[in-house]
């Protein structure tokens, strides 16, 4: 008997990633999914037959990579040169941003945690160069990559690659957001290139938060 | 056709700040491209990858040398021009579509399409800049039909990159430095130059 499940925007973050993660694997065929269904409670299991048979299409933008609204890119961005922001609007935006980096290089199916980038935000934020102690943290804390127990189709990410999509997050984010045509989805591909091009240096500056910083922002007027 | 180049003159920046800035490069590049296939009735493949690598090298030449350009700013553009030139054709970011015959290539833009893109955006992006901040109106040259010229840009830039920035120079009515062309050198600089390397 099928429950009824709460949408999977109002779960607590981590709860929200759980759902992401099991969602992801849902594609596999029923033989792979089925013994390990078995061991779920009830609703759950429940839950995930139905998310199984819902397309994906069904699913709400902020689990499938959709750009968050304006004003939480706004407010991220924001944050990043000193203003207060909350952990779910930086979590929010990253994440979009990371989604797009992914699809880009065709690893789509890489798990990326809303609580993993919350946690950067924490790490970040009482530090006085909040871009650089965020690209640390995301470099360091890896909110995206295979998730943990799960069988994996592909590869994860080189370390170089890793860094890449992380100062693209810095980037994108440090952009300018002016409402002027360009999507955010374009100017995230771009920023996914500029970060090639600045990877030398931030690698450099990388014990250098003050340098590193202005790198990053030197790179996002570049936008 | 600086006509083709509105995306960079709608914004509240100058054409000179605009074009540095990767968003307004690719939309600006995009649509002219769409613009000269309709002129060449020939359709191009854009390696939008291969472009970014263009405007971020155009990018670091462009500010590697500015600082020359204080008291020689009309003659930078022109430079400059010639710059980002060189680094579409060294990334060469586009690629024309086959087509089943072959066409007339007694004319630039079917001779080598590619090429004529590259150098007929670049000439716009420098008139638009000159008009918007020197008020004045550059006419290209009749080299920019001459497909000797053409020939000679090919086979030349094929061997050294840097002759892209001297036949920009020629096709935009300029006298070209075909010593170092990748180098920016003023013109009074430039008779300057033996006496100062003494």
């Amino acid at each position: 008997m099928s429950v009824p499940h709460p949408d999977p925007r109002e779960l607590e973050l981590p709860l929200r990633d759980l759902v992401r993660g099991l969602r992801q694997k849902t594609s596999l065929p029923r033989a792979i999914l089925a013994p390990a269904l078995a061991f779920l409670p009830g609703p759950l299991r429940d839950a995930l037959k139905d998310m199984g048979q819902a397309g994906r299409s069904s699913w709400p933008a902020s689990l499938k990579g959709r750009a968050p609204e304006r004003t939480v890119i706004l407010r991220s961005a924001a944050a990043l040169r000193g203003a207060d922001a909350s952990a779910l609007d930086i979590a929010a935006a990253a994440h979009f941003c990371t989604r797009v980096l992914l699809d880009a290089v065709q690893k789509s199916d890489l798990l990326v945690s809303e609580t993993m980038l919350a946690m950067c935000w924490h790490d970040a934020e009482p530090q006085p160069f909040r871009a650089a102690a965020l690209l640390h943290a995301l470099f360091d804390r890896a909110p995206f990559g295979v998730a943990p127990g799960l069988v994996q189709s592909g590869d994860d990410l080189s370390s170089d690659e890793r860094l890449r999509i992380c100062v693209a997050v810095m980037v994108w984010l440090l952009a300018d957001h002016q409402e002027d045509g360009i999507s955010e989805a374009e100017l995230v591909k771009i920023a996914g290139w500029l970060a090639a091009d600045c990877l030398a240096a931030c690698q450099s500056h990388w014990r250098d938060q003050q340098k590193l910083e202005s790198v990053l922002l030197a790179t996002a007027e570049r936008i | 056709m600086k006509d083709a180049l509105h995306v960079l003159e709608k914004r509240d920046l100058p054409v000179r700040k605009t074009i540095r800035r990767a968003r307004w490069f690719v939309a600006a590049f995009r649509d002219f491209l769409g613009t000269v296939e309709d002129e060449t009735k020939r359709s191009f493949i854009l390696n939008e990858a291969h472009l970014m690598s263009a405007f971020t090298a155009w990018f670091r030449a462009f500010e590697a040398q500015k600082y020359k350009a204080k008291e020689h700013r009309l003659e930078y553009v022109t430079f400059a021009a010639g710059l980002m030139l060189r680094e579409l054709v060294r990334y060469a970011p586009v690629s024309v579509a086959p087509v089943a015959s072959p066409s007339d290539q007694t004319v630039p833009a079917k001779f080598w399409p590619e090429g004529y893109l590259y150098v007929t955006f670049c000439l716009a992006v420098r008139e638009a800049v000159i008009e918007q901040d020197f008020s004045l109106v550059k006419d290209t040259t009749p080299e920019l039909a001459d497909l000797r010229t053409w020939w000679s840009f090919r086979e030349n830039t094929q061997e050294d990159i840097d002759m892209a920035v001297g036949f920009f120079e020629r096709f935009a009515g300029e006298t070209p430095n075909w010593s170092m062309p990748g180098l920016f050198l003023p013109k009074d600089d430039e008779t300057r130059l033996p006496n100062s390397r003494q």
